[in-house]
């Protein structure tokens, strides 16, 4: 019997799940498992569109047409959580299952905080995530760094450093490190991440620490709920997937190998947000930057922090109708609802088509506001500063500082830390 | 429950974003970003990002509809092609004009112009976007050879110096402007000239507030400052070019003084553009097809041709076009016939009561101006196909509901010759169907059978029909890439034209001469200046988000002018002009230069005159 803490190693029996799936097929087995025995309703997964460069979120009913989307697409750099929220009521009644990547998993917690999702209808497995990268600079990459034709390529993977391509002519691999320092590779925000084993899904599954024979052949499994327990269990007992403990040296490199991934994301940190400046500096750069804005709403549509039926933005009293550049304030109505909450997904600037780097600037605000009032968000259902402002208090502290302003130092990181 | 990604083109304006339509249970419910889709890579601006929301609206004419009376009545289909048939039918071919539209799709406006040659038997064909496309395509048709965009929009972002004129990217074409905001990452330099601090003006290393209708006269200007440093480039002008002395002797007037006192700017500002865009290779013009003024996209290719900036990626004319199909309409050949009438010539005929039937597919003209509007209460009989009641609809005799874009298949034409499906994600509201297959009815009816069963087999034909279009095939627009025209160029057809010769008979870029011609200027009876603005049309009228943001249209004037005037934000002024007037709330801003006005440009007058009606 699998239990909550349990590191597995796990591969499906079914042939087709196999020939198309990442590793040991652990992944789109347990949901096959899930679906036949009505654990959940549908599946939510990322599946192939025009090609592997186009992550296509698919909705799954019956396990037959599951195969398809077996396989890790590392270009997939879309969140499903908002889709649950816009487009399934938010799982009100229907129970879902979701592949997630950490950033997925930490958009699931901020929106059933802010009670948008029903998180008892929703399982979730996790995939560890060293990062994705977006489709049309991928190819680009491919056709300028690889010398290889995009199209011609059957599999990408990130692996031990190197984003690795198969294709007609063979493979070839180049160090991310490499990569991103001629402007392609991993996403801004996913060098920063640091949610690299999703623990807050039911269960978290992935590559590191499969060693020996099953390299390549099985799925590390660390079961992290009952509910992950239960799905593994009832896997096993249907017979669509094995399993057996982890050997303690893949335990360690495991360990080893998330221990450099999160440094390697704390050294984007210094980076990025030493850039930015601080103080003032970071004020100015971030107004300049933003002063581009064409209010398009893509990052407020996008962003799992944002779910106000009428955002504020709208409000003419605040950002006058119609003009474009909008006024600083648009941005700053952002800032104070996201800012303490924001999981450094990346959607907002991904999606933003004045190129602005709006994670990096709302990341930025979150690590300070996380150093002063200490709430992580996107690991667990402790609610934001936000939601415990008693205004009238709020109003009265703020006057007697003398001072209007919420956070004296957003823009200004807290020392010490 | 039923839930999927339908792969689209946005059906705003020419850029040609991909978006995904969310379709649930047979509704669309949203659209999704298309991160694979290599124009916009996913990112949409607030016209794509709401493109949905017209396509389940209630005011959705769902019925054909007849009048009687003065009023509509639901009619069938039969009835109505009936009707439609028997009216064509009487009148005389060239009493007959149809009008295409940038808005529907190849496959529509094709057997559209079919219908007009084969069915109508007149040459008056012509799509709404003539207007102002007309001498914008065919000044590249002359300089270049063929009727588009040079370069892609993706490779505006290499430019190391863009020069944009008569265009404000930002706000209208927003995804395409975001190529210059790359561009200015990348170390571009960009100059704006507009009479408006615009957005795209507010991100320019070099603003200069020309005065309107003074774009030609600023770009030649530009050109005589740049031979007069010897800056021009002498070996392309010599190999690849055509009339460069005619053209070097047409601007020996253009001295910076002359340009500069006609566009209402200081002297050094001609002298410092010539620097900037000669500065660096490769250098970009971008113009867009909207108000501009005559002439103004042949001096852009001039320029073009005189610093080499043709034929390599980075370079080129860029022209950037307002509807999604207006390259599309004009490439499968919606323009007059011989000695067939233009829209405005149309238009002209059917004020003198000359046109006995109009046949408009998918365009409001009728918003064009009150004279339009007028022009067309003298038609005999008019026969529109819209999805909304448009002010051209309610004129209509017979209204045919046509499919949107989410309930239909076929392709759009953007502005860099990309040819792009569009997808049926639902069915037809009510009882619409998708333009093409409403022509092919009629035509039907009409006793020509054009036995097209689908939107694919019509796309077969204009691939046979079209030489742009020559090897292109739905198969081949599965890739996300899709074609650009020509086809044969690669993979994915041609991303930049002209890199070995021009497409002109003899091979080489020509050089004209330009001349500015001062329109009705400024006078003591109407004393401010009319920058154009673009209107809010059919789509955005009928999508909530949009109204909210952009309520209703306004004239813009200048802090010091509205002063003067006694006008604050939100007064009511009466804007006149030689032979028109209408009335408009005020936007007050320093983002304008004083002296011009800035006014919808379907209120066409080059000076205006103003009074201050109320506060509002
Ligand atoms: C972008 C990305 C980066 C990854 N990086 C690492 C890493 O650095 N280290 C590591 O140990 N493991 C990583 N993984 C996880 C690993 O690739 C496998 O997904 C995991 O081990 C499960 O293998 P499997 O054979 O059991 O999965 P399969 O049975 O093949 O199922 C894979 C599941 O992932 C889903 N999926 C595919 N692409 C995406 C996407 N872009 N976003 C969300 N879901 C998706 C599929 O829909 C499917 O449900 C990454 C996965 C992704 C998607
Ligand atoms: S943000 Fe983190 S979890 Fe999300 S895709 Fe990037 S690296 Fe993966
Ligand atoms: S996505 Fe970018 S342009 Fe659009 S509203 Fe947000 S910041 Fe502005
Ligand atoms: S602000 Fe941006 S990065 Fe942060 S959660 Fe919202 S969309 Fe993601
Ligand atoms: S730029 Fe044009 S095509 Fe792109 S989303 Fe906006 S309106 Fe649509």
């Amino acid at each position: 019997m699998a239990k909550k803490g349990d590191m597995l190693y796990a591969w499906t029996n079914d042939a087709d799940i196999k020939k198309n799936a990442e590793l040991g097929g652990a992944v789109t087995a347990i949901w096959k498992y899930a679906l036949d025995n009505k654990a959940i309703d549908a599946v939510l997964v990322i599946s192939k569109g025009a090609d592997l460069y186009d992550a296509k979120p698919t909705l799954v009913k019956t396990s037959a047409e599951l195969t398809n989307t077996a396989g890790s697409l590392h270009c997939g750099t879309l969140l499903l959580p908002k889709l649950i929220k816009k487009y399934f009521d938010g799982a009100a009644d229907m129970k879902i299952g979701v592949t997630v990547k950490g950033c997925d998993a930490m958009a699931f917690y901020e929106l059933a905080k802010r009670k948008q999702i029903n998180l008892d209808n929703i399982v979730m497995i996790g995939v560890n995530c060293g990062g994705s990268v977006s489709p049309v600079l991928a190819r680009t990459m491919i056709t300028d760094k690889y010398g290889v034709d995009p199209d011609t390529v059957h599999k990408e993977e990130i692996d031990k450093g190197q984003f690795i391509i198969e294709y007609e002519g063979g493979h070839k691999g180049i160090s991310v490190d490499e990569l991103e320092e001629s402007g392609y590779g991993r996403r801004s925000n996913c060098r920063r991440c640091k949610m690299k084993i999703p623990r807050q899904a039911d269960l978290a599954c992935g590559n590191w620490g499969v060693i020996g024979e099953k390299a390549g052949k099985a799925t590390f499994v660390e079961v992290c709920s009952d509910k992950g327990a239960k799905l593994v269990d009832g896997a096993v007992k249907s017979g669509v997937l094995a399993t057996e403990a982890a050997v303690s040296k893949g335990l360690e490199i495991r360990g080893k190998v998330e221990g450099a991934m999160l440094k390697l994301g704390e050294k984007w940190r210094k980076h990025d947000f030493e850039a930015l400046g601080e103080g003032k500096d970071r004020l100015k750069k971030i107004m300049a930057e933003t002063s581009r804005c064409i209010k398009c709403h893509s990052c407020i549509s996008a962003c799992p922090i944002c779910y106000c039926v009428d955002c504020t933005t709208r409000n003419p009293a605040f950002v006058t109708p119609g003009e474009v550049p909008p006024n600083f304030m648009f941005h700053l109505i952002r800032f104070a609802h996201i800012a303490d909450s924001c999981v450094n997904c990346g959607q907002c600037q991904e999606l933003c088509p004045s190129e602005i780097p709006n994670a990096l600037f709302m990341h930025s605000q979150q690590v300070e506001l996380e150093k002063m009032f200490g709430h992580t968000p996107g690991v667990s259902m402790e609610l934001p500063l936000m939601a415990y402002a008693e205004e009238k208090t709020e109003r009265a502290r703020l006057h007697n500082t003398g001072s209007d302003m919420i956070y004296e130092n957003v823009f200004n990181p807290v020392k010490g830390h | 429950m039923d839930f999927t990604y339908i792969p689209s083109t946005c059906p705003y304006c020419g850029t040609g974003c991909g978006i995904n339509l969310v379709v649930k249970d047979g509704l669309v419910k949203g659209i999704s970003p298309w991160q694979r889709n290599p124009v916009n890579e996913g990112k949409v601006c607030i016209r794509g990002n709401k493109s949905f929301e017209f396509v389940n609206r209630a005011e959705r004419i769902t019925t054909p509809l007849i009048k009687r009376d003065g009023k509509f009545v639901e009619a069938s289909w039969e009835d109505a092609y009936k009707e439609v048939a028997a009216k064509l039918k009487a009148a005389k071919g060239d009493e007959i004009g149809c009008i295409a539209s940038a808005r529907t799709c190849n496959e529509d406006n094709y057997v559209f112009k079919n219908f007009a040659a084969n069915v109508a038997r007149t040459a008056n064909i012509d799509y709404c976007g003539r207007k102002c496309n007309a001498d914008a395509v065919n000044g590249l048709i002359e300089a270049f050879g063929h009727g588009a965009m040079t370069n892609s929009i993706a490779d505006i972002s290499r430019s190391k110096a863009i020069l944009i004129v008569g265009s404000n990217p930002l706000d209208e074409n927003p995804l395409a402007g975001r190529r210059v905001i790359m561009a200015r990452k990348n170390g571009a330099q960009v100059i704006v000239a507009d009479a408006r601090t615009s957005a795209t003006a507010k991100i320019a290393d070099f603003h200069i507030a020309i005065n309107p209708g003074t774009e030609v006269a600023f770009l030649n200007g530009i050109a005589a400052a740049i031979i007069s440093e010897g800056k021009e480039n002498k070996d392309f002008i010599a190999k690849k070019t055509a009339d460069f002395d005619m053209y070097k002797a047409a601007l020996a007037p253009c001295t910076p003084a002359v340009v500069a006192k006609i566009c209402g700017i200081a002297e050094d500002a001609v002298t410092k553009a010539a620097e900037l865009f000669t500065a660096a290779r490769p250098a970009s013009v971008i113009t867009s097809a909207g108000a501009a003024s005559a002439g103004l996209v042949r001096a852009c290719a001039n320029l073009a041709l005189l610093t080499g900036n043709v034929g390599v990626a980075g370079a080129g004319v860029n022209l950037f076009r307002g509807k999604s199909n207006a390259q599309g309409a004009l490439d499968v050949g919606c323009v007059p016939a011989d000695n067939g009438h233009s829209v405005p010539a149309m238009i002209e005929a059917s004020a003198a009561g000359k046109i006995k039937a109009l046949y408009i597919m998918g365009e409001n003209i009728a918003s064009a101006g009150a004279d339009v509007a007028a022009a067309l209460d003298k038609v005999g009989f008019l026969v529109v196909q819209d999805m909304f009641m448009t002010e051209t609809a309610a004129k209509a005799h017979i209204i045919l509901p046509s499919a949107s874009f989410a309930e239909r298949d076929g392709t759009v034409t953007n502005s860099e010759r990309r040819v792009q499906r569009v997808r049926k994600a639902v069915d037809p509201l009510g009882s619409s169907k998708a333009d093409w297959q409403i022509v092919c009815e009629l035509a039907k009816v009409m006793g020509s059978d054009f036995a097209f069963k689908n939107a694919e087999e019509i796309f077969n034909d204009i691939a046979k029909n079209v030489p742009t279009y020559a090897g292109i095939t739905y198969a081949r627009l599965e890739a996300p890439e899709a074609v650009q025209w020509p086809a044969a160029g690669g993979k994915f057809g041609t991303a930049v034209l002209y890199t070995d010769t021009f497409s002109t008979k003899d091979g080489k870029g020509a050089f004209a001469a330009v001349e500015y011609r001062a329109g009705d200027a400024v006078s003591k009876e109407f004393p401010f200046a009319v920058a154009a603005q673009w209107p809010m049309g059919t789509l955005s009228k009928n999508t909530a988000s949009l109204v909210r943001e952009f309520p209703g249209p306004r004239i813009i004037i200048n802090k010091a002018d509205a002063k003067t005037l006694g006008v604050n934000p939100g007064t009511l002024v009466k804007v006149s002009g030689k032979t028109c007037s209408a009335t408009f709330a005020a936007d007050v801003t320093s983002g304008i230069k004083a002296g011009v006005v800035s006014l919808p440009f379907t209120f066409s007058a080059p000076a205006v005159m103003l009074e201050k009606t109320e506060d509002a």
